[in-house]
């Protein structure tokens, strides 16, 4: 999985670079909020961002509004990074759009599971969109019949868009995924076939 | 994670936060001279979070302090002093460190 970083600090970019690969991620490293928001709107773009909160020009509150106006199924997961211990920051960005935060010096351990949560969500997400797009094409390919059928009320034929009079199998059979198999109903047999039999038999 | 070849990473950060440092100590002296708030304060919170990353804690919470007075001038200059003194300390226990690694 890609995981972008956007972090102006050295230290702090070169730790969570190497923490991320030690863990097998691909780490897309940014130095600025900018080059951080380029990254996001390509079209292979990562779907997980460790961003920092206070960064010059972009912060990390903007690309996270930023990001959210972007219309799409599979949104990016955002982790901010703050230096701050204050809860308003923290409110602040999750309301920005973020999905989660760390407070830095970032603990290893506590790195590694938030990253974990994001990765779940993110194939969630995914396995979750795929299912509504399937679901989508499968429903675009029932046909199904609405509003009045106009019946000959002796013959019970049925009269179609072209102004032509089917026969009601012929008509259903066009017009849906419904198919026939023929039989005969007790009635039918009483009144059609018994007398056949009865005419053959004597 | 030290790798043949390459240099440790633990070397490495000590490398790369020595430099970043010494840049924004040379920026926070020149923001207090010209009393800019806004600048001080990013570069102190900058310095604060790369010094608690190499667990030079006072260090961090020197530049807190820093950060929290925004420019009152007698104390930011005490407070710069502070941090210019622990700087000093911390670099010779980060190149002690360094040299202990290397060997």
């Amino acid at each position: 999985m890609k995981i972008l970083i956007a972090e102006d600090d050295p230290t702090s970019r070169r730790i969570l670079e190497a923490t991320l690969i030690s863990w097998d991620y691909e780490v897309i490293v940014t130095l600025n909020g900018e080059q951080a928001w380029a990254s996001l709107q390509r079209e292979d773009a990562p779907s997980l961002a460790i961003l920092d909160i206070m960064m010059p020009q972009m912060d990390g509150l903007a690309i996270c509004r930023e990001v959210r106006k972007i219309a799409t199924d599979t949104p990016p997961y955002i982790i901010l990074l703050t230096a701050m211990s204050g809860k308003e920051e923290v409110v602040t960005g999750i309301e920005a759009g973020a999905n989660d935060y760390l407070t830095k010096p970032f603990h290893r351990d506590e790195l590694r599971v938030r990253v974990r949560v994001g990765a779940q969500m993110i194939e969630l997400q995914k396995a979750l969109a795929e299912r509504v797009k399937e679901l989508e094409e499968a429903l675009s390919h029932v046909k199904q019949l609405q509003g009045i059928l106009p019946l000959c009320s002796y013959c019970k034929k049925i009269r179609d868009e072209g102004n032509y009079w089917q026969q009601v199998e012929s008509y259903i059979s066009e017009h849906t995924e419904a198919q026939f198999s023929h039989s005969i109903c007790p009635d039918c047999y009483l009144t059609e076939v018994q007398p056949q039999l009865d005419k053959l038999k004597s | 994670m030290q790798s043949p070849g390459k240099p440790d990473l633990v070397t490495e950060l000590i490398d790369l936060f020595l430099k970043d440092a010494e840049t924004l100590i040379t920026a926070l002296r020149e923001t207090v001279a010209k009393n800019d708030t806004k600048l001080l304060r990013r570069v102190t919170h900058q310095l604060k979070g790369s010094s608690a990353n190499v667990g030079a804690k006072r260090l961090a919470s020197l530049c807190e302090d820093l950060e929290a007075n925004g420019i009152d001038e007698g104390t930011v200059k005490n407070i710069l002093l502070d941090v210019e003194q622990e700087f000093e300390q911390v670099r010779k226990m980060l190149k002690t460190e360094r040299q202990g690694i290397d060997e």
